[in-house]
């Protein structure tokens, strides 16, 4: 029996250690294309309301998020854009340009010191404690390309839609 | 090579299953709703169904309660919530290693399928 458990334990110590190391390079891996995908889902988004449902399927699915709300305070009034898991009162109150009660974090959408608004984090789903290293990460990489592209969708709503100059018919026609 | 059949609502979710799983060297069949999930059982061999359990148009839990009837396979089940369903339950956000491990821990255990 001495002789199986000394000849068995190299390779039990070893099969563990193989299983740690493919599980550590299957979560990095993991992560590394979940940062990709949720980047891709958002190029793919055009629209305001495109860009705010891949935001929402960011942070639901990707980043376990229950509750928050994308607010825009580039205008002279906070605009609250989008709202998931929050109470009629929390959204009022976000919506007058109160800050948030609880916010577990807030994600700033901008870069540098150009700033078009806040994502701001309320709840996360209930087995998950806190945000992890990589849902910062995330989150950070998130706030720089929702702001960008709601900046760009807004610039191609507004922007004035160029007519041909009308043409005179010459006469007898 | 073991088809798996991933029905989720959520691209993203969708994406990162197929990534991780054809690495996995998995064969790989999507669904975005009960209906796809269906006509890829009726058209395919499949070895493990992962379905979401808010899966469009009336729940997962539903879907497979009709599929058991149908199609001897194991489900891991996704889910934002603890739930009492039968088999593996996997929440959700998704962590590729949990799910390549729950994966292949339901094809080591399932038992013989019946094919459709």
């Amino acid at each position: 029996m001495d002789r199986w458990n000394r000849d068995e334990s190299p390779i039990v110590a070893q099969r563990r250690a193989w299983i740690g190391q493919r599980s550590a390079i299957v979560r990095k891996h993991g992560r590394a294309v979940t940062l990709a995908i949720a980047l891709r889902l958002l190029r793919r988004a055009r629209t305001r309301s495109e860009i705010l449902a891949a935001v929402d399927e960011i942070l639901v699915e990707h980043a376990g998020i229950a509750a928050f709300a994308v607010i825009d305070s580039s205008g002279e009034t906070p605009e609250l854009l989008h709202a998931l898991g929050l109470s009629r009162e929390e959204m009022a109150r976000i919506a007058r340009g109160a800050p948030s009660r609880t916010p577990i974090a807030r994600v700033p959408l901008g870069a540098g010191d150009w700033m078009l608004g806040v994502i701001v984090i309320n709840r996360l789903v209930a087995h998950k404690a806190s945000l992890d290293a990589f849902d910062e990460e995330l989150l950070a990489a998130l706030g720089a390309q929702v702001a960008v592209a709601l900046h760009a969708a807004r610039v191609a709503t507004t922007r004035p839609t160029m007519r041909p100059p009308r043409l005179s018919r010459p006469e007898g026609q | 090579m073991a088809t798996i059949l991933l029905a989720d609502a959520a691209w993203s979710v969708r994406q990162l299953a197929r990534a991780v799983l054809e690495r996995d060297g998995m064969a790989f069949i999507d669904a975005t709703n009960a209906q796809e999930v269906w006509e890829a059982i009726a058209l395919q061999r499949i070895d493990l169904i992962v379905i979401d359990v808010d899966l469009p148009p009336y729940g997962g839990q539903e879907l497979l309660r009709g599929l058991r009837e149908v199609v001897d396979v194991p489900v891991v089940t996704l889910a934002f919530r603890e739930t009492r369903l039968p088999g593996c339950v996997l929440l959700k956000p998704i962590d590729a290693w949990q799910l390549v491990e729950h994966v292949e821990s339901a094809l080591d255990d399932g038992e013989p399928r019946r094919d459709p």
